[in-house]
């Protein structure tokens, strides 16, 4: 335990560490300020409000469509939005709704745009305006249009090209299987808590990266590797422990930033809404989820990723011996695939890149994409394929990067 | 008993320690030599540090590669570079080599504050060791060499940038800590082996060249070493003819202390060598270069 302590502190007192470190809290604090501040309700008057009033004016807002969203809360929707269209005060010079009406429309925003993504013409048109030309009649059979919508759009021969029956198979099933009716409740922080942990876990893998990149090239650059090697435990429980330490420091520097993060935000939007579904949100999501449990996914994924990418720092600053090779490698391998994604067209070389540890990073937008792998018959979602796929990847770093480490004559 | 058996190392085709036969029981021990001697990769062989490419070390009959921990367990070793780890104090940097070597909590506290108290550094324990002046790393590097009171106590080049004051504190600090273990002691400076180290080891292009007590290496010299006193151009001469020990300008001419087998000048005398002579002898030139 003398060891293990002290080789934490080895890696957390290094200056690169604390600036590191320092960086990620600001970066955390920063994001949720954005957050807060990026957030705005509308006044009565028209008037714009920012920060934590503008959140707990929302939430009071949108405390009355708080339910079950049945085909008559659809209707009720439908019918306020149309008195507030049809209300001249609130309609502005230019033909559309004014401030003054969107502050009584924002308390039903969510639903209303649940009702344009159902109503729309396709399953990829989206109208802001759907809503508008609505009655509340077109109510009946709200959750039966989905399948419709999906139906139509799995046969189009461009879907069909881009995915393979099996796929479109497990979409189909996927995507409708929700319980209906919806939940809803006010649940903008846990909307805001997922946006931004895509930011916050990237920036936090880095920071762990930098952190871990001089557990074993310290050593080696700071010459105390002799002493180290010529001790009796050095060669082997030291090595272990050097390795133990790297994960504990990353799980905890991991763990605390996504605490730290979502709670400041959370304490500002309020923990509200925990059990609303995610498909409320994403409409055409494949994951039945409630708000808590798609944050816990990401989250877990991502913890995946950070334990993947520290294994893997490790194994570049034992191997290599130079903190600052490690870094730029791994740097490089969280950059280029999730670069070339971006620019790789190619569906599998698309689920090739994907598989490399960015992947872990971007829980978020598997909520809302088709991100899907198949192996043989059977088709798996990113997360069963990359969570196995980077657990495996850690515990095969660990020997290799202790023998590495060993084999080393200082 | 550590037995060096025929050990050598090469780094592609040049051999850096040739051929070693060494039997080191109880004692200090003065491994003399000009810088890339070899006496750095012989100590790290000893140490485990490098394997020999041929031949054993030993200790009490065991090979040491393979007795691993055990071996390392009693040996204590300070590196011609002591890195140090510049974000712990000097107290927490021996509590981590005193986990590294397998001593439990409070025999590990009391031995590192014993040991503080020892190398005088018992104020400046608090003190981050990136703070501290080179005597007080080396006094430090020394403390964690004998943190686990070892039987085998390895120091290369101990007093390197050391300034004199320093140097014979630290002379005394190994000797009194000579006892009853094998210490090995490398070093080119002279004086630093000639007061506390039993048998000297002069080591030389990777080979030991010689080996005894001062008696015995400076008795083969004996009527070699000459004192003269000679004109500038004379001792141009002696200078590019002979191994130079010492020169100095006095009244009349340049008084020189050189190496020879025969008389070099008519008024030349025969003094008595000393160690700093049997390493001219050996490594004149080298000793020139540097």
């Amino acid at each position: 335990m003398t060891i293990l302590k002290f080789e934490i502190k080895k890696m957390l007192c290094a200056k690169t560490s604390i600036a590191a470190i320092g960086f990620l809290i600001l970066l955390a604090v920063g994001l949720c300020i954005g957050y807060i501040y990026g957030g705005y309700y509308v006044q009565e008057d028209g008037s714009k409000i920012r920060g934590i009033k503008a959140a707990v004016k929302m939430q009071e807002a949108k405390e009355p469509w708080e339910g079950m969203v049945t085909e008559e809360v659809v209707a009720r929707v439908i019918e306020e939005n149309n008195k507030l269209h049809a209300n001249p005060s609130y309609i502005g010079t230019d033909g559309w709704l004014s401030d003054e009406g969107y502050s009584r429309q924002q308390g039903f925003e969510d639903l209303r745009n649940l009702i344009n993504v159902t109503y729309g013409k396709s399953f990829s048109d989206y109208d802001y305006y759907t809503c508008d030309r609505l009655s509340p009649d077109d109510a009946t059979g709200f959750y039966d249009k989905k399948e419709a919508v999906f139906d139509e759009w799995l046969e189009r021969e461009e879907v069909i090209q881009t995915f393979s029956d099996e796929k479109r198979a497990y979409i189909r099933e996927h995507a409708l299987n929700v319980e209906t009716p919806y939940y809803y409740e006010y649940y903008d922080g846990w909307k805001k808590v997922k946006e931004m942990n895509l930011t916050l876990v990237f920036g936090t893998v880095i920071v762990i990266c930098i952190v871990l990149a001089g557990n074993f090239s310290a050593e080696c650059q700071t010459k105390a590797d002799a002493i180290y090697f010529s001790t009796c435990l050095g060669k082997k429980t030291g090595n272990k422990m050097k390795i133990a330490a790297g994960f504990i420091l990353a799980t905890v520097i991991y763990w605390g930033t996504m605490l730290l993060g979502s709670g400041i935000l959370l304490l500002a939007y309020s923990t509200s809404g925990g059990t609303v579904p995610v498909q409320l949100e994403f409409y055409k999501g494949l994951y039945s989820l409630t708000q808590t449990q798609a944050w816990i996914l990401i989250l877990l994924l991502g913890y995946i990723g950070c334990m993947s990418m520290s294994g893997l720092t490790m194994l570049m600053s034992s191997e290599f011996k130079s903190s600052f090779v490690a870094i730029i490698l791994a740097f490089l391998i969280i950059m280029v695939p999730a670069i070339a994604t971006q620019s790789v067209y190619n569906s599998f070389w698309k689920d090739v890149l994907s598989l490399f540890p960015h992947g872990t990073i971007m829980g978020y937008d598997y909520l809302t994409t088709y991100v899907l792998y198949q192996f043989g018959g059977r088709v798996y979602s990113p997360f069963e394929i990359l969570m196995p796929l980077h657990v495996l990847f850690t515990i095969v770093t660990i020997p290799i990067t202790y023998y590495s480490f060993q084999k080393y004559k200082a | 008993m550590l037995e060096i058996d025929g050990v050598s190392k090469k780094f592609g085709d040049f051999y850096a320690v040739e051929h070693v036969h060494l039997q080191l029981e109880k004692g200090v021990y003065g491994l003399l030599g000009a810088n890339g001697a070899g006496k750095t990769t012989l100590m790290r062989m000893i140490c485990t540090l490098l394997n020999p490419t041929e031949g054993e070390i030993r200790y009490e009959g065991a090979p040491v590669l393979k007795a691993g921990e055990g071996y390392r367990k009693v040996l204590g070793y300070l590196p011609q570079d002591f890195g140090y780890y510049p974000q712990f104090s000097a107290e927490e940097y021996l509590l981590y080599i005193a986990a590294l070597k397998g001593m439990k909590g409070n025999y590990a506290k009391a031995r590192t504050r014993e040991l503080l108290q020892l190398v005088s550094l018992e104020k400046a324990g608090k003190k981050k060791v990136k703070n501290f002046s080179g005597g007080m790393k080396r006094r430090l590097g020394i403390a964690q060499a004998v943190l686990n009171d070892p039987e085998i106590l390895v120091l290369d080049e101990p007093t390197a940038g050391l300034d004199p004051k320093e140097r014979i504190r630290f002379r005394n600090l190994i000797s009194e800590m000579a006892e009853e273990r094998i210490v090995l002691l490398s070093t080119h400076i002279v004086s630093d082996v000639e007061n506390i180290a039993n048998k000297i080891l002069i080591m030389k292009n990777g080979k030991i060249q010689t080996a005894g007590g001062v008696e015995r290496l400076t008795g083969e010299l004996e009527g070699m070493v000459w004192k003269c006193l000679m004109t500038h151009e004379e001792a141009a001469y002696a200078e590019e003819h002979y191994t130079v020990c010492n020169r100095k300008k006095e009244e009349g001419g340049i008084m020189l202390t050189l190496i020879s087998k025969e008389k070099p000048a008519v008024n030349a005398k025969v003094v008595m060598p000393s160690l700093e002579d049997v390493y001219m002898y050996y490594f004149g030139e080298e000793a020139e270069e540097e």
